[in-house]
This record gives C-alpha cells, sequence and structure tokens, in this order.
C-alpha cells in the first residue's frame, strides 16, 4: 500500500464500504480499535447497536449499515483468510501457546 | 516486536500541523475546535498512524489505539521495581481532559455526595490537609492479557504489559468518606472524573466506575496527587485520580471531580452490562453468557511477569544467567515464585522480595544454568498466599477477555 494511501484510509484494507467506515466510525475514534478485531457479522451488527445505544453513534440508513457491516465481517471477520489483528499476540517464543 | 519508539523522522515532519505538533494531535483529540472528521487533514494526521506516534512523556511503550489513547510496556521495559513515570502503560476510554493537557489545576474541587451526612466540596489544598501518605501500588488493566483469548474478544488487544507499580501520594479515601460522614445506607462508590467522550457529547461520561466502600476504605485506597515524587502526569490523571490497589485499572478513576456514595452497586458508564465482569461460572469458548449471569470483576489474580532477558536472547553455553521479573496477587500476596527451563516438567523456586507495602508487586530472581546447547523457554509461576497458583495456559475464556493470568514465557537459545 503506498505512502498516501496509508495516510487517507488509515490502515484499512481497499475494499467495498471503506468509504462508509471511515466516513461513520471514526467520526468518533480511530482505526486501531477496528483493526485491532474480529467478529463475525452479528458480533459487528450488535457492535454497532451498542453504540448506537450507548456511544452516540448516530442512526444509519439500512443500505449504509449494510455497507459497513459487509466491510467489517469481510476484512475484520473470523474467516481463516480475514487478515490477523493489527497487533497481533506478540508472543515471543517457538512454541505456539496451546497447540491442541 | 515493534520498533515504535522510533518513528521515522521525515514522516514524523509530514505530520506537523499548524502552530501543534502532529504528536500531540495524533494520540489524542480533546480540543473541541479540531474535531476528527474523515476529509481533510484530521485524515491525513490519524493515517496508519501506530507505527510512527511517539507519546509525549512515554517510552518503549506499544500504542494499541491513538483515539483514545490506549497503550502498553514491553516486558523488559518493566524492569525497574518501581516502574518510572514514562513506563507505565496508559488506558483511556474518553479524551484527555484540557486541564490535564495544560497541567491547569486552577480552581480544581473534588466534591463528595450521595449516602454522606456532610457532604464535601474540597479544594486541593483544603484535600491536602488530609493526613497524606506515599505507598507503591500496583495497577493492571482487567484486559491485560486480552490478546491470547480465542475466538478473540473484543476491545484493546493487550498483551503483557497493561500493569506497573509507581509510588504514589496522596490521601486515604477512607478518611475523605469518614469525613463526609457515611449513612448506614452507603453500599458503594461512584467515581468522575473531567475525561471527554469520545462523541464530544458534553453530557455523555466515557467511563464511571466504583467499588464496595469496604474496598474504598481500605488504607491503600487513595485520592492520589503525586506518582513517583512528581505531579501527576497528563495522562494519569493530572491534578487527582484515585488509586485502588490490586482491582482492575478501570476502578482508579483518573482526573477525578467528583465522588458519588451509592446506596447500591453503582451503575455509570462500564459498570454494568459485560463491562468489566465476567460469567459467574465457567463457560466453553465463545459461549454467548446472559448478561444477567455476569459478575463485576473484584480483586485481580496472581500473575507475574519475567522482565530479563528479553525475550530471544542468544546466550553462551556454560555461563549462568540471572533471570527476573514481579509478581502480584490483587488483594492478596505472592508466597513463592517458581521458574522451569523445561516447558514445566521441574520447577525451581526463585528469590522473592516482600511486597514494599501491601499491593506493591514483589521481586523475584534467580541464576539459571542451560544442561545442554538449544532452545529453551523459560516459563514464571507465581503462587498466591493461598496456594493459588497461575495457570500455565490460558484461563476461562469470558465474552470480554478478561483475567489472563497464564505463564509469560520468554525464549532463550544458548549456543
Amino acid at each position: 500500500m503506498g505512502f498516501s494511501e496509508d495516510f487517507q484510509y488509515q490502515g484499512l484494507a481497499p475494499g467495498m464500504g471503506r468509504k462508509q467506515v471511515l466516513e461513520n466510525c471514526t467520526v468518533c475514534h480511530s482505526t486501531a480499535i477496528i483493526l485491532q478485531n474480529r467478529m463475525s457479522r452479528k458480533q459487528w451488527d450488535q457492535t454497532l447497536t451498542w453504540m448506537q445505544k450507548k456511544q452516540g453513534l448516530w442512526d444509519l440508513e439500512p443500505s449504509l449499515r449494510k455497507a459497513i457491516l459487509d466491510y467489517l465481517s469481510t476484512h475484520q471477520g473470523t474467516k481463516k483468510s480475514s487478515p490477523q489483528p493489527h497487533n497481533p499476540l506478540g508472543h515471543q517464543y517457538s512454541y505456539r501457546p496451546n497447540p491442541l | 516486536m515493534s520498533n515504535r519508539q522510533k518513528p521515522n523522522a521525515s514522516r514524523r515532519a509530514f505530520l506537523k500541523y499548524g502552530g501543534l505538533t502532529a504528536l500531540t494531535i495524533a494520540v489524542d483529540f480533546s480540543l473541541p475546535l479540531l474535531r476528527p472528521s474523515y476529509s481533510g487533514w484530521m485524515a491525513v494526521a490519524n493515517a496508519d498512524p501506530l507505527d510512527d506516534i511517539s507519546i509525549p512523556g512515554k517510552n518503549g511503550l506499544r500504542i494499541l489505539n491513538n483515539r483514545p489513547l490506549n497503550a502498553e510496556t514491553l516486558p523488559h521495559f518493566l524492569d525497574d521495581e518501581i516502574t518510572p513515570n514514562d513506563r507505565h502503560f496508559v488506558r483511556n476510554n474518553g479524551l484527555v481532559p484540557s486541564s490535564a493537557h495544560e497541567m491547569d489545576a486552577k480552581g480544581w474541587t473534588l466534591t463528595v455526595d450521595g449516602e454522606v451526612h456532610n457532604p464535601l466540596v474540597l479544594t486541593l489544598e483544603q484535600l491536602k490537609r488530609f493526613k497524606p501518605y506515599t505507598y507503591s501500588l500496583q495497577i493492571e488493566c482487567g484486559g491485560n492479557g486480552r490478546a491470547g483469548y480465542d475466538p478473540p474478544a473484543k476491545g484493546n488487544q493487550w498483551t503483557y504489559g497493561a500493569v506497573g507499580c509507581a509510588t504514589y501520594t496522596g490521601v486515604r479515601m477512607g478518611d475523605v468518606l469518614r469525613s463526609a460522614g457515611l449513612k448506614n445506607s452507603a453500599v458503594y462508590t461512584g467515581y468522575y472524573g473531567n475525561d471527554l467522550h469520545l462523541s464530544g457529547d458534553p453530557n455523555k461520561i466515557p467511563i464511571s466506575r466504583g467499588t464496595p466502600i469496604s474496598k474504598a476504605m481500605d488504607e491503600h485506597t487513595l485520592i492520589a496527587w503525586e506518582m513517583n515524587g512528581r505531579p501527576l502526569p497528563t495522562l494519569h490523571g493530572f491534578p487527582l485520580r484515585v488509586v485502588t490497589p490490586g482491582w482492575p485499572g478501570s476502578t482508579s478513576i483518573k482526573w477525578l471531580k467528583h465522588i458519588t456514595v451509592r446506596d447500591r452497586e453503582h451503575d455509570g458508564p462500564k459498570m454494568t452490562g459485560y463491562s468489566y465482569r465476567v460469567p459467574r461460572y465457567p463457560v466453553p469458548p465463545g459461549a454467548h453468557v446472559p448478561k444477567r449471569d455476569m459478575k463485576i470483576i473484584e480483586s485481580m489474580p496472581v500473575k507475574s511477569l519475567i522482565t530479563f532477558p528479553k525475550s530471544r536472547l542468544n546466550w553462551k553455553y556454560g555461563k549462568p544467567l540471572q533471570v527476573r521479573g514481579h509478581a502480584w496477587a490483587g488483594d492478596s500476596s505472592v508466597k513463592t515464585v517458581h521458574v522451569s527451563i523445561d516447558f514445566g516438567a521441574n520447577w525451581g523456586e526463585t528469590s522473592l522480595t516482600p511486597p514494599a507495602n501491601p499491593f506493591a508487586w514483589q521481586n523475584w530472581s534467580t541464576m539459571l544454568g542451560f544442561p545442554k546447547r538449544g532452545y529453551y523457554e523459560i516459563w514464571a509461576r507465581a503462587t498466591d498466599t493461598a496456594g493459588v497458583m497461575q495457570p500455565m495456559v490460558v484461563p476461562g475464556w469470558n465474552p470480554k477477555g478478561y483475567l489472563n493470568n497464564a505463564t509469560h514465557r520468554v525464549a532463550v537459545t544458548v549456543l
């Protein structure tokens, strides 16, 4: 990813809905907390609802909500193909914790 | 690990904006004038930010989030017996108030009300007339170790370093509450700071937590104004904070303005629902737990850290290695710390200092020899005075990923 793109998109991977995530989510918090978390679509949906109830997130039109959830569940989802969290557990040894 | 303490000079220069350095802008965002927005310069100042930010007054911290600011200390930077101000982790829920940025305590008052006979409004000068005490007190974030849970738990992905033990000077919470005259109906405290909600809505409170009266009355629970002999730093609550040692750091409210004594469990923001709560019973990983089955975390569990050596050490065969670190146990203290270099098959006891005072972490050390050349892991395991040990695997999964006190491991290759 190029230098200027890095700045413009605050580390979010390219994809449909990235613009909507930036416009609606980074008003209050930075992308760092998004990039650190991987959740299912349902969990992201519950998180949006929690932010609306408790944290001052505004109403989202259904199509806008869908675009945001599409992006988050694709790029910050729980599937193996998802990118790793922004700050993966930095275990500094060769045997992974609890491999079985 | 990261290299965040050495930002690239040219990118840093690029981040400069107007009369303010981008460093200040990018790590926090309290000035209403500079409300963040997607378009324009904010997108620039805030872009892929974490690698290139350094926090004024901090050294060796790994930044997890820049708005709100959250940063932990790498384990080998926690080697000091008393954590210096520049090495202490930061966990913010909202934005740092401008009074703290400016270190301006003019007109600051602390209100004590609720279930008391004589509500108080104290100036800093009046507060300091209570007898001062100085203690070394460990504070650990309830979510320290969250990154170890699978499936991942929502929130900042703390690894090891959301813990520190600094020396605080202040007055006993108990002395202040007694002076206000607790009513028989007093059950719980509720603490309020003047940090700002992330949304910028002045009517919203980012966090307000408290403890049962018994913990507030503990003689080591302080209303502090000094950290390691200096006025509380901007990021640690200038000019006043609560220190509730041994309990989740979120009960040590910063930028303290108001103590309200409740006749029931406090229900401020981040007291209810899933915040700082764990299931009342063990659950399988990823389980849905109803809110009514969640209980508030009180004392943190027994835990230890290896602060020397740094992991991935190469060591010369035949040369003894001194290994050291800290151990703590919430409201309790640590009886023994053992280390293993063979994946837990054999354990040797280390020498362990008593705490400087209750709720101070304890320091342990030992000399190790390695029988052959090869790859080793040093594991450290603390046992508290009740005989409860740290688990060697990640303990009970919980929805928000609290209380991971698994043993810390570092790798050593003997050549």
